[in-house]
């Protein structure tokens, strides 16, 4: 087992990881705006483990630079999508909710 | 690494189905739009890990492209659409 194949063992396992926590986050936070969170953090994050484990197994050939571009993708592409998922949210009126807001008069 | 790369898309999988929960349940429109954002990326993944398991990388890279373009689309069309598009 060389180093290259523990290293990416290693990364796709915590990207595995980061994906459960998203995905238990969806299951069980209460509301869109905090499921907003699950997805947009927590998945891309672990989409860009382990897209980059398979990186380091895939090892360097002309393949890679396809991967990178799909890692590059992940990591710009998520965040963009999920805001705009909650700004039409907000825009259609669902205010979300304020923990230390003060009770309504 | 053959058996791991097994084991890991399984996981991915089996995370997956709490995104396709979200999908059949959820109260709200954007809250499956969401769930579908999520599985989409589940989805690019298991389709990379799927191509390094059948030594075909190449051909499921250009696969994997496409579904992460199409993933892409869907919740930005959705937003756009039902929310307006309109600054406020």
């Amino acid at each position: 087992m060389t180093a290259s194949t523990v290293l990416a063992i290693a990364l796709i396992s915590v990207g595995v990881v980061f994906l459960a926590t998203s995905a238990l986050g969806v299951l069980r936070l209460p509301t869109f705006y905090a499921r907003t969170h699950a997805v947009g953090k927590s998945e891309t994050v672990g989409a860009i483990f382990v897209i980059a484990g398979l990186i380091v197994e895939h090892g360097w050939d002309t393949g890679t630079p396809e991967l990178v571009l799909i890692l590059l993708f992940a990591f710009l592409a998520n965040p963009v999508a999920v805001h705009a998922m909650a700004r039409a949210e907000h825009q259609l009126g669902d205010a979300p909710a304020d923990a230390d807001a003060e009770e309504p008069s | 690494m053959s058996t791991f790369l097994l084991g890991a898309a399984i996981a991915i999988a089996m995370i997956t189905v709490a995104g396709i929960y979200r999908i059949a349940a959820g109260p709200r429109l954007f809250d499956r739009v969401l769930a579908s954002s999520l599985v989409a990326i589940n989805g690019l993944l298991l389709l990379l890990i799927i191509g390094f398991l059948l030594d075909r990388v190449a051909m499921f890279v250009d696969l994997a492209v496409a579904f992460a373009l199409l993933g892409f689309l869907v919740p930005l069309a959705t937003g756009r659409l039902i929310g307006g598009g309109q600054e406020r």
